[in-house]
């Protein structure tokens, strides 16, 4: 797929892809243009709902069905593996975050001045990463792989919750999240490669010019919970060498604006 | 909210409580639009089995990630049967199902064409949309048919149609805002939030 349409040619193709009626290619362009333009996501929905109207009746389902799905109901999903979340020192103590273990000062020293040099270097303020995991133990504590899962459905599903679709500049990779009035947020899907061992991807929260890591999300991301401030304008992921960096000088695999309610 | 509130519960509200993982919630679901859901299969594949795979398949992904439906971005329904639409063209446009339904056309060929208009309107839900539909031009009936109800690309469908590809994607998407139109006058609800 390399084929780029404009938003005319999308245009024309709108109704035949709210009918399925595309072959993949021009589905794969028409989903990267819609996955940006309000315009053409909008006109799909309204063909889909248009095309819902058109269906055959009610043809009631074989009873044995519904005992089929629920009993399949009981498989519930696989542990997660939960993608440590790092932030930096001046932003966890704005975010209430516990006391530092003394072990871990050392490490917070040397980032913090990393994080300086990089802040003079490109004028992005740089953060700590490091394996201390108190944060995400405190997002999800008590919390199981399914609890996580709940919460972000919980999430989700809450009307004051600000939605934040994250998108790559060619509109083919994806992801999105959530996150509540109180700072806490989900990243609840994505269509993100996966990548190398030795790679990993890191979320970034957009305050002003500077970029803050929240999370460290691993290889492949899956749900994720993270904790961001009131002043974060954007969300964005980029793809860095494996245990995060302070700082990030990479553009953004994918970078979207936090949505008002 | 209690298993009797579930009733009188909006979509949206029971797919809140579908993401706190309330079976209840999503049985409730299944007896307000699994028999549309599985219409729609059966009529695409023509195959009771491949419809019930489709059905469960559909419903285990709202269970699984019922993050994916956003109310304020149109309904559950119009959610659950895009769902139901899509993985059944996947199947249709598969080898196997493809023989399949070479097999069907064959034996049902004569029907395309003078008898598209009596499909769709068999096919419809109420007597307000079909209406609707009767009153589309012939051109935008036979396109939308084929490609929704046939499970064809727009592009089989211009050669089924002998109709240059543009103008038949034009029919396509021009039909289906027609019918918007007209079922909106008509007082049929095409919503974009679930209420």
């Amino acid at each position: 797929m390399g084929r780029e349409l404009s938003h005319g040619d999308v245009v024309e193709l709108l109704g035949a892809y709210a009918l399925d009626a595309l072959d993949p290619e021009e589905r794969h362009a028409v989903e990267a243009h819609a996955s940006w333009c309000q315009q053409c996501a909008d006109e799909i929905i309204q063909h889909r709902e248009v095309a819902g109207l058109l269906t055959p009746g009610w043809a009631r389902p074989p009873a044995a069905l519904w005992d089929k799905i629920a009993a399949s109901l009981v498989e519930v999903p696989p542990p997660l593996d939960l993608a440590p979340v790092i932030a930096l020192k001046r932003r966890e103590s704005q975010l209430g975050a516990p006391p530092r273990r003394a072990g871990n000062r050392i490490g917070l020293g040397i980032a913090a001045m990393v994080a300086a040099a990089a802040v003079a270097m490109v004028g992005f303020l740089g953060v700590r990463v490091s394996d201390d995991r108190q944060r995400i133990s405190q997002l999800v504590a008590g919390q199981q792989g399914n609890e996580l899962v709940r919460s972000a459905n919980a999430a989700v599903a809450d009307p004051q919750a600000r939605k934040v679709s994250l998108t790559s500049t060619d509109g083919y990779r994806t992801a999105q999240a959530v996150v509540l009035p109180d700072g806490t947020g989900y990243v609840v899907s994505n269509n993100l490669p996966g990548l190398a061992k030795e790679r990993t991807y890191q979320l970034w929260a957009v305050v002003g010019t500077s970029r803050i890591s929240v999370g460290v999300l691993g290889p492949q991301v899956q749900v994720a919970p993270f904790k961001i401030g009131t002043d974060v304008s954007a969300l964005a992921i980029t793809d860095e060498t494996a245990g995060g960096v302070p700082t990030t000088t990479k553009d953004p695999v994918v970078i979207g604006k936090i949505q008002d309610t | 909210m209690d298993v009797d509130d579930l009733r009188d519960a909006s979509d949206a509200a029971l797919v809140v409580a579908i993401g706190r993982w309330r079976e209840d919630a999503l049985a409730e679901v299944y007896r307000r639009h699994a028999g549309a859901a599985y219409a729609l299969a059966r009529r695409l594949l023509n195959d009771n089995q491949l419809a019930e795979e489709i059905l469960q398949e559909v419903f285990l992904r709202l269970w699984n990630n019922p993050e994916r439906f956003d109310s304020e971005r149109g309904s559950l329904r119009a959610y659950l049967l895009a769902q139901t639409h899509g993985r059944a063209v996947d199947l249709l446009r598969s080898e196997t199902a493809r023989r399949r339904r070479e097999e069907r056309d064959a034996r049902e060929a004569p029907e395309f064409g003078d008898d598209i208009e009596r499909q769709v309107i068999d096919l419809t839900v109420s007597e307000k949309v079909k209406e609707v539909v009767a009153r589309l031009p012939n051109d935008e009936r036979q396109a939308i048919e084929l490609a929704y109800f046939g499970g064809h690309t727009y592009r089989q469908v211009a050669v089924m149609l002998e109709s240059p590809e543009g103008t038949v994607k034009s029919r396509i998407r021009s039909g289906l805002r027609r019918l918007r139109t007209d079922l909106a006058e008509a007082g049929v609800g095409v919503t974009w939030a679930e209420s």
